[in-house]
């Protein structure tokens, strides 16, 4: 997934557009962001100038889907309930709500805050039941949960082109819900290492140096770490650049 | 690269004697015997200016925000029931205010409690408060939260077009 920032406008209709796909719950008052479950959340900050220099972004956040060194996500490698694991030929970190009971050290050891715990059963008000997708499972209290980049649509998508005797997925057959949403086109989704899709092209990811960016404008949140993640940004303002990886003032320049 | 979003290159882009995009035309001014609308409130006293701005999580319109545009509202728009108001932290801290403290906000119309959220990107000598919130039905997701903009201002005359110019108004900020 690549996220462009330089188009993002902080709407959260990908936040509204992900709640309704996947099945979150909310609450009378979810203004407590660590108890609130969002599989994507959209930050602003700015560039920490005062008035009148004062520049802001909006980062719209999802699963960040580490492969770590070899598929070694920090979550996946803390789970003692191997709930989680590192699909290697999907690059999508999955999160099986059944085996979970709820220890949180994925939580604990995931960079971004993307895993949230259910702290209660979710109750959707009256009527609005009929509205849930039936391709997502409902996640009772006790279990962590996170962005799945709508992994139920990568499935139904594989078991058409299997019935159609194609083992490939054509780009648009899978989409995530919040990269279809975006009003601005500011989230593009695909294959990253296929040539022939736009994420690729955007990307140009290098391989032989952890999937860095050859894209000067790309960076990824807290590359340093090794978290070898799946989402990248687009930014031309080297400030937001620079944010991603949260650099102290002694150490190198984002490129 | 920064180049493409600041710098040299908007230089030229927009035609107003402060080369930056404008909210209003200067132009008005050269019209004869034209004053522009003074903000209801006594300046001495309602040290700041009150203005409404619209988030985009934010239906300010007669139908409020459902639930799930409520819960993706930042928490530095709404924290629990209390709305966040926006003020320059050069301007919060003259008045003794600190980031995330309770405050009394009144204008000549009306008052109530809001947190106080230092922003560096509001002018000083302006407070902000976001339009659509201060519902009192629809939904227990959106009723009885935060303040409604309306509620606390009143319009004045335009003296040049003689429309009402609600866009604003003096207030206090004061600690609970």
């Amino acid at each position: 997934m690549v996220i462009d920032l330089d188009k993002c406008v902080g709407c959260g209709t990908c936040m509204v557009a992900c709640m309704a796909e996947n099945n979150v719950p909310f609450r009378e008052d979810d203004t407590d962001k660590l108890l609130s479950v969002a599989w994507m959340r959209v930050y602003r900050f700015t560039n920490g100038k005062p008035y009148p220099d004062t520049e802001e972004c909006y980062l719209p956040r999802p699963c960040q889907q580490c492969e770590g060194h070899a598929g070694h996500s920090p979550c996946v490698s803390v789970c003692p309930a191997t709930a989680t694991d590192y699909d290697l030929d999907t690059g999508i970190v999955s999160q099986i709500y059944t085996r979970c009971f709820g220890c949180r050290y994925c939580m604990a050891a995931c960079p971004y805050h993307v895993r949230q715990f259910n702290w209660w059963d979710p109750v959707w008000p009256d009527g609005m039941e009929k509205s849930l997708n039936p391709n997502v499972s409902v996640r009772m209290r006790g279990v962590v949960e996170k962005c799945s980049f709508c992994i139920h649509r990568y499935q139904l998508a594989k078991e058409k082109a299997y019935a159609a005797g194609r083992r490939e997925i054509a780009e648009d057959a899978y989409q995530t819900a919040c990269a279809q949403a975006c009003p601005a086109g500011a989230i593009t989704f695909g294959d990253l290492y296929n040539p022939k899709h736009a994420v690729h092209q955007l990307v140009k990811p290098d391989l032989k140096h952890g999937g860095n960016s050859k894209n000067p404008k790309a960076f990824r949140l807290l590359e340093r770490l090794g978290t070898n993640t799946k989402v990248y940004y687009l930014s031309s303002r080297e400030w937001v650049r620079r944010a991603g990886d949260n650099y102290l003032k002694k150490e190198g320049k984002a490129h | 690269m920064d180049d493409e979003v600041s710098g040299s290159n908007w230089a030229d882009a927009f035609g107003t004697d402060s080369a930056q995009f404008e909210f209003s035309n200067n132009r008005i001014d050269a019209l004869p015997d034209y004053t522009p609308p003074v903000a209801q409130g006594d300046e001495s006293f309602y040290q700041l200016l009150l203005v409404p701005y619209d988030s985009m999580r934010l239906a300010s319109g007669y139908v409020g925000s459902p639930p799930f545009l409520i819960k993706a509202l930042d928490d530095t728009i709404l924290k629990g029931n209390d709305v966040l108001v926006e003020v320059n932290p050069a301007t919060a801290k003259k008045l003794g205010l600190s980031n995330g403290q309770f405050a009394t906000l009144s204008t000549p119309i009306g008052s109530g409690r809001v947190k106080v959220y230092f922003f560096d990107g509001i002018m000083p000598g302006v407070v902000a408060i976001p339009r659509g919130l201060g519902h009192t039905g629809e939904n227990k997701f959106l009723a009885g939260k935060g303040l409604n903009y309306n509620a606390l201002s009143a319009p004045v005359e335009d003296p040049a077009s003689g429309l009402d110019a609600a866009w604003g108004i003096r207030a206090k900020l004061a600690k609970v």
